[in-house]
This record gives structure tokens, sequence and C-alpha cells, in this order.
């Protein structure tokens, strides 16, 4: 019991999931607002779907199972596709008579869609489970074995203080995602059929939304304990490295097995019988699927759920005889020595550095900066993939466009009177003739019609003209007033440029996060180490060395912005919508209050400028909260309820300071 | 010939007195620094390397205030704090290099200089080992290499034998004694035989009060008479505890003897002759206090 209250009474852990409850449900809400509304034609799909069209489907698929069963008579009697094929028709039979009744389905749809939460819930309980793990390594662990409660009692209480905590995750993240979209979307109506809706209409079991949510949370929670409860297993029994390799190969195989097996696969009992399968299990009952167990048909969900027993049941035992029985082993010691090795070989070809080189190696190897970096590298190039910036494009506007933007001349304005003149004169003609054409006694109706296609056309063009032709004399004056050049160029591109959209918060969101993780350690760790005043004893060890501490965050910070805003800016260049770049920026409306005559391409620069001094403002808050914080692991914490706690609430919309705001600063 | 005067030094934490108005003279030569865990030994260090904003008094080297001083001052000492975690990642040798970089050393000097502490402090065959995977003394002699980089005028020790086995405390106790020939030491240890083979001179700290710096000869000149041993049966030590409560235990046969530093000695209680440090130590801060 005094485990239980030793960990759930720790502040840390509590502060930690609100955090990873507050991105969760920043993340989902953002995700809920980019659900489109239900158009016309998919209410009435429903509405037919409501009234008989289930019903049907429920026969149809009777009638089909019937017609591929007469086929597979041809075949052996043993044969899995068609014991499948009856299995199909009587698990289908067994739902007839179900009522299916309209309600709210976004939400659930939503629910289901968004697995980022499934992945945020494993975060608390894997980190319990490697501080468990970590104690293993200590001196302490000696201390508690040889009390009388320290063995297994112990490791029984730290599975149920696990599975405890696994419940407390899905209930906080997935709970809060479930009371969002009620709040959004509205009530699915709990009480009805999980068949009413579509997505759900090949769920075989007789479920409600309420038992269907329940039931995924049930099994998300089994997940979250049975994925940790390995983890420790195997972060207890060995060596960092091989541990590393072994929990790795362990959850990435069952994830690539999970993404990348066919469900009709004859090798489906891998991807269904799997950790990342229950941690999902939206699948099972928005799919039907039977696996192939020795020829005979087994449902995936009884399937998966003797599985995930099964192996529940493997980890109790092997955690009580590995952790709690046995000593604590050094399995693994080769892959330890290797490491061994591996800094030895650096240190005997290792130069000695200068001061900057040596902070920099502080900060991208002992304090992890290279995977923090190498993350967000990853992050960026799925950026890449997922930035999508639309433009309006009308062909006609591009060709006046193409025409006439640049610099404001007395030639260009003067071609346009003149082509306003001729489409004038054009439609004048045309309307002339359509009167004449109207006085004979049987007019040519359809010739007519083509006539005043044409007028209208010629009149679009000639409104574009005039538009144009405004323009242009609205930016002469606004020279000839304000003494700053203006010239005729697509405002599109530009503004989006300097415009906060919601691609630019996305990056600047992760840039803020990447901020946190890379800066957090640095001061902290000097301050974990102790070193601070042998540092500071030493001939260079305070201005010199806190200057190139800040140097590095400088470096980083620009090569990380530039990162993740030139994944942005690249986009944009790709829609061609940001021409001439050498044009005035009070070319742009947006522009206009700034009181600096400088081009397009300089204020584009300066923006960015702009933003990289406020990541580096962020970056420096970071180091500061970095200077007073005990351990990295405090330091990172505190930052991230100070900087991303903010920005996660204002992303659901609430009043309070955004420092992503800030970090996508723009011209608005 | 180089001078560290600690004049009045004070360091006040609120209402609570750390340091009372220390005033101190080092000379080239060890200096002992002996005091109760809380005397005040660390915060002097810090002090003195100007690793802690002082309340009052000077420190004076060579005439010169260490703060105007500044990195000038840092290049001349040579400092090895209490520390159990440093750099766990880093080798003996990069952490080496790492503090001459520090130190602002040439690469050559720091090469050789590396070479040479690390075969110092035994630990040539060890210096591509993490320092994660050193024992406490290893990490101890790899801090006190680091501290002699740069060959400083000053050392500032806390600890240095700290988990030491008797073989490594000895050698690095005679290397001490070597560079102070030349050099200001100062060495604070619990480990009083330390201080009492080579320190040329010894300083008492008492509740952040300098209660006594004079040579180890001078200060068992002090408490000559007043160290005493009382040899009786267990209940008759036992009651003779119950008032000295600082007198130390020893038992030699069936007997037991109860060496007491106090002034006057109680009855029945032998003069002894041979007095050491430790002995001074009770006598002068009158406690039970951790040496």
């Amino acid at each position: 019991m005094y485990e239980l209250r030793r960990i759930f009474f720790d502040l840390r852990r509590w502060l930690i999931l609100l955090l990873i409850a507050a991105v969760n449900l920043a993340l989902f809400a953002g995700y809920c607002r980019t659900v489109p509304e239900v158009t016309e034609q998919e209410q009435a799909a429903y509405e037919t779907y409501l009234n008989g069209g289930y019903a049907d489907y429920l026969e149809r698929v009777s009638a089909q199972s019937d017609e591929q069963a007469l086929l597979g008579t041809l075949r052996p009697a043993t044969d899995f596709v068609t014991r499948n094929l009856q299995r199909t028709r009587a698990d289908y039979a067994r739902l007839a008579g179900t009522v299916v009744t309209a309600g709210e389905n976004r939400g659930l749809r939503a629910l289901c869609d968004f697995h980022i939460t499934d992945y945020l819930l494993l975060i608390a309980p894997m980190l319990l489970a490697v501080s468990f793990a970590a104690e293993r390594r200590t001196e302490i662990t000696a201390m508690l074995r040889t009390a009388k409660k320290g063995r297994v009692p112990l490791t029984l209480w730290r599975m149920a203080a696990l599975a405890l905590l696994s419940a407390i995750s899905v209930a906080v993240l997935y709970g809060s995602d479930l009371v969002f979209a009620h709040g959004f979307f509205g009530d699915p109506g709990y009480a009805r059929t999980i068949q009413s809706s579509p997505d759900f209409q090949l769920c075989a079991y007789r479920v409600t939304v309420g038992g269907y949510l329940l039931r995924t949370a049930i099994l998300k929670a089994c997940a979250v304990w049975l994925i940790s409860a390995a983890v420790w297993l195997i972060w207890g029994m060995l060596h960092t490295l091989p541990a590393a390799i072994g929990s790795g190969v362990l959850l990435g195989a069952q994830f690539l097995f999970w993404r990348l097996i066919l469900p009709t696969s004859t090798r489906n009992p891998l991807k269904f019988c799997n950790l990342f399968a229950m941690l999902s299990p939206e699948t099972f009952f928005l799919r039907y699927a039977n696996l192939n167990i020795f020829g005979s048909p087994r449902g995936f969900l009884p399937g998966m759920i003797t599985a995930g027993t099964v192996f529940g049941l493997l980890c109790t035992v092997l955690l009580i005889v590995l952790i709690g029985i046995c000593r604590p082993m050094t399995l693994g010691a080769g892959a330890a020595a290797v490491t061994d090795r591996i800094a030895k070989f650096r240190s005997r070809h290792l130069q000695r550095l200068s001061r900057f080189g040596y902070e920099g190696r502080k900060i991208l190897i002992s304090e992890g900066g290279v995977l923090v970096l190498a993350a967000a590298g990853i992050w960026c190039v799925s950026l890449v993939r997922t930035v999508d910036v639309q433009l309006p494009l009308n062909y006609r506007i591009e060709q006046l466009y193409n025409r006439f933007e640049g610099e404001i001349t007395e030639e260009k304005r003067a071609d346009c009177q003149t082509q306003i003149a001729w489409y004038e004169g054009e439609i004048d003609e045309r309307e002339k003739k359509i009167e004449r054409l109207m006085d004979s006694p049987d007019p040519p109706l359809d010739w007519i019609q083509a006539i005043r296609d044409e007028i209208a056309n010629l009149q679009e063009w000639l409104d574009l003209y005039r538009a144009f032709a405004d323009r242009m004399d609205a930016l002469t004056a606004y020279t000839a007033e304000t003494g700053y050049d203006a010239w005729l160029v697509r405002q599109n591109g530009w503004q989006t440029l300097f415009t906060e959209t919601a691609q630019v918060r996305r990056c600047c969101m992760a840039l803020l996060i990447v901020t946190v993780f890379l800066f957090a350690p640095v001061m902290a760790y000097e301050n974990r180490s102790g070193a601070g005043p042998l540092l500071r004893s030493t001939r260079h060890g305070r201005g010199g060395l806190l200057r190139c501490k800040l140097l590095w965050t400088a470096l980083l910070v620009l090569i990380t912005a530039a990162g993740f805003h030139a994944v942005y800016f690249a986009a944009l260049q790709k829609t061609g919508m940001l021409v001439l770049p050498e044009a005035p920026m009070h070319s742009v409306d947006l522009l206009r209050f700034v009181p600096v005559h400088c081009s397009l391409r300089t204020a584009a620069a300066g923006l960015y400028l702009l933003r990289w001094l406020v990541t580096l403002a962020a970056a420096l808050a970071v180091l500061l909260i970095s200077r007073f914080s005990k351990n990295p692991q405090a330091a990172l914490l505190t930052a991230l309820s100070v900087l991303l706690l903010p920005a996660a609430l204002a992303e659901l919309g609430l009043p309070v300071p955004d420092p992503v705001r800030l970090l996508a600063i723009s011209a608005q | 010939m180089h001078k560290l005067e600690l004049i009045n030094l004070t360091k006040q934490y609120g209402a609570h007195k750390a340091l009372d108005a220390v005033t101190v003279t080092l000379s080239p030569g060890v200096t002992g620094l002996l005091g109760a865990n809380g005397a005040g030994k660390s915060t002097l260090m810090k002090l003195m390397t100007d690793n802690l904003r002082r309340t009052a008094g000077e420190i004076r080297y060579d005439g010169t205030d260490i703060l105007k001083l500044g990195a000038k001052w840092r290049g001349c000492v040579g400092y090895t704090p209490q520390l159990q975690s440093v750099y766990d990642d880093f080798s003996a040798k990069e952490f080496l290099y790492y503090m001459s970089a520090l130190k602002g050393m040439k690469r050559r000097d720091a090469k050789a200089q590396t070479e040479e502490l690390l075969a110092l402090v035994n630990l040539t065959a060890d210096a591509h080992r993490r320092l994660g995977t050193f024992s406490g003394g290893m990490r101890q002699r790899a801090l006190l290499a680091a501290s002699l980089l740069g060959r400083p005028e000053v050392l500032i020790l806390d600890e240095p034998t700290a988990g030491l086995d008797p073989d490594e405390r000895i050698r690095l106790r005679n290397y001490i004694a070597e560079l102070a020939q030349e050099r200001i030491v100062l060495l604070a240890t619990h480990v009083v035989s330390d201080i009492e083979s080579i320190a040329g001179q010894v300083m008492l700290l008492h509740r952040g009060k300098c209660q006594a710096c004079d040579t180890p000869e001078a200060l068992r000149r002090q408490a000559a008479g007043r160290i005493g041993e009382y040899r009786g049966s267990y209940e008759e030590i036992k009651a003779l505890q119950a008032e000295h409560p600082r007198g130390e235990l020893t038992v030699r046969g069936d007997s037991f003897v109860l060496r007491i530093a106090a002034d006057p000695l109680p009855e029945g209680c032998t003069p002894v002759t041979e007095i050491g440090l430790e002995d001074v130590f009770r006598l002068m801060t009158g406690g039970m206090q951790d040496v």
C-alpha cells in the first residue's frame, strides 16, 4: 500500500499526466475542427441507411454467404474459406432485428480516427515502468530486497500501480476526448446500437454505443498495461543497450505487423493478436474478419483477447520470477561492453576540442540533443507531406497578372485602358447585333443566346480589366500620397506568407516542443552533476562558458527554426504565388502599416529573422528555467508547463497567453 | 612568496552566520581545515573560489582582492569540490581535456599534463573509461587531477582523499605535500591523519568561527594537560560518559578506557602525553560532532 501511496502521491506524476492530457486535448480539438459538416448527400444516404438500408445489408450478407458457400461445395469440406463463410453468415444472422436509430456520428468517427491519443496513453505508464527498471540499477535495490516484503509483494504492488496508472491514463485522456467530442459534435446517443453509425455497419457484435466506448476503453487500458509491463520486464532484466534493442524489436515488430499485414492475409493472427491492435481496438468494431487458426475461423476480437490474456499471464509470471524473486541480472553484459568499447574508442581518438566544441558535445551527446534533432528532422519530413497550401486560382486573373504585374508604368495603364475600351466596344457591338436580331420577324434564339454568352464572357474580362485599372490607379495614388513605392503584385501568396495560418501554427507548435526538449536539460545538467562550482572556479568557466552555451542555443534554434519554417515556405513557393520578390513590400496591402521601405524578399527575410529571434527568446526562457532546476527532468516538466501548457490551452480556445502565437509572429 | 589573506570574512544566510569574521593568512604549504559538519568549511571554500557572494570581509591574493582579480584569480586556482557525479558519459581523459579547455590551457600543454596527471592519480589504465563506470574513489582522483591541471598557484581541496584506499591516500598525500612546497594548499578533510602528517598549519572551524589557526605542534602544546584517559569498569565509564559525552571509548581486554578532552580533567583521569589533532579538535570545538 505504501508503494501505491509513494507512486500516486507524487505530484510530478500528476503534472506529467495533466500535461499529456492538455497536449492530447489540444491536438484532438484541432483534429475535430477539421471534421467537415455533413453534406446534404451524406444526410440523404444516412437516412436511407436508417430506413431499411442496414436491414438490406444484413440480408445481402446472408445471401452472398449462401451463394459463396454453394460455390464452396466444390472444394474440400475442411477448407477455411467455406467455414469462414458459414461463420460469417451465423455471426450476421445473430444481428437480425438490430434497430438502428439516428444520432450524431461524427464524434464517434473522430474518436476512432484520432490515434495520437493511443500513443500518448503509453507515456505515463511507460515512464513509471522505466523508473522501476532504473531503480534496479541503483544501490537502493539491495536495500529493498533485504526487506521482508521487498521482493514478490513489492513487485505485485508495482504491477498493481502500473495497472492503476494505465486505467487512470485511459480515463483521463480517452475520457477527455470523449467529453470534448460530446460537447463539440453533440450527444452521440449512448443507448443506440453501434450499427446506428454507418461506419460500424460491418460490426458483428450486439453492442450499444456506450458499451462500445466502455469496451474500447478497457481494452486500451489492458494494452497500455501489457506494453508497459513488457518494457519493465525487458529493462529490468537487461543492460541499457540490449534493453533498448529488445524493447525496440518487440514493440517495433508488433507495430509493423499491426500496420503492414493485410486483414485478409493468412498471417492476420499476427496483425490482430497484437498489442497495438489492442491499443486501437476500434478496428474490431469497424470491420469484420476471422482469424485462420489452423484452418478454423475464429473471431478476431476473442482471438485478440485470448492472446492478450496469455501475454499478460506470461508477463505476470516473468515479472514475479525475474524481477521479484531473482537477483538483479546482468543479462546483455556483452552489449554493455560494446558501448564501453565504443566510448573507449571515441576517447582514444578524440582530440581536445575547444570550449565551444565541448559545450556542443554536452548539448548534443550528453544531454541527448542529437536524438531531439533527429526526431525534429523526422517531424519536419512528415510535415513536408502534410503541409498543403491551397490558394484560390483563377486563370483569367492569372493572365492579367502575367500581363500587368510589376512596376506600374504609364504604358501599362494605357494598355489596360485600351483593353477596356476594346471590350466595351465589342460588348456594344454585340448588344446592337442582338437588338437587330430581335427586331427580325423570326429571331434566331439559339444565335442570340450564343451572342449573350459571348457578352457575358467579355463582360467578365471587362470587369477584370476595370478592377486591374482601378487597382493600378489606387497604387499610383498611394505612392504619390505616402512616398512608398507599390507595384501590382499577386496578393494571395504574399498575404499567406505574412499571415498566421493553421499550417504556420502547426510548424511553430512543433518548433516550440523541439525547443523545450532541446534546451531544458542544458543548464539543469550542470546542476544535477553539481559541477557548477567546479566550472565556475576555472578561468573561462563563467562568461566564456555561458557564451558558448548561448552560441549553441542560437545555432540550434537557427537550424530547427529554419527546418520547420522552410517546410512551410517551400510548400508556399511550390504554389507559384510568391512572384516578384523584388517588388516593394507596400505592394502587399497587409504590409502597408510597416513604416519601412524594402522589397518583399527583404520583408520575408525580416519576418523569418523575427520568428527566429522570438524562438531564440523562447529558448532563452527555457534555459532560464533550466538554470533554476535541479535536474533535466524537472527542467523539462517546468518548461513544458510554462510554455506548452498555455499553448495547448490556447489551442482549445481558452483565453490564455499563447506562446505559439508569438513564435508564429505575423503581419496580422 | 605568494600570500592569501582572509580578512574578517563573513557569510550570513538571513540571521544565520555560516562564517563569522574569519581572519587567516595562508602561505605556501598545506593548511589543514578541520571542522564538524556544518562548521562552514564548504562555505569558506566557495567564498575562496568566488562561487558565493560574501556578506563582509575580504580575500586578498598578494594584496589584491580576488574579486578585482576576477578571471586572473581563477587562473591561479585549482579546486576539487566534493562531487559524486560528474559528466558520467565523459571518459577520464575527455574530462581532463574539457577542464583544460575551461582553464584556457594550450592543446599541447593540456595533452602533456593530462597524461602526467592521469599517471599521478593512477588512472592511466582507466583513462578511456567513462566516469559513470568509476567507483567513488576513482572519481575523486579524476577530480583531483582536474584541479591540478595548469599547475595552479593555489589549491583548494575539499575532501580529496575521501573514498580512497590507504595506499592511494598515502600516495596522494605525498604528492600534495610535494606540490605544497611552492603553492598554497588548503586541504579540508575528515581524515585527521592526513592533516597531521602534511599540514604546516591547521585551521579549526567551529560554527562558522575560526577557533584556532596554528601549527599542529603549537595546537598540541595548547592542549597539553587537558587530554586524559580514565580506565574503569563498564558502569564507571558509562557514568563518566554521561558527563563527558565527547569522550572516546576504547576496549582494552576486560577493561574500558575513556579518553577525555576537558579543562580541568575529571578526577581519576590520567593526563596523556601523546596528543593527536583529533584530541585538540575535540577540546576546542567541545562537541561530539563528526570530525
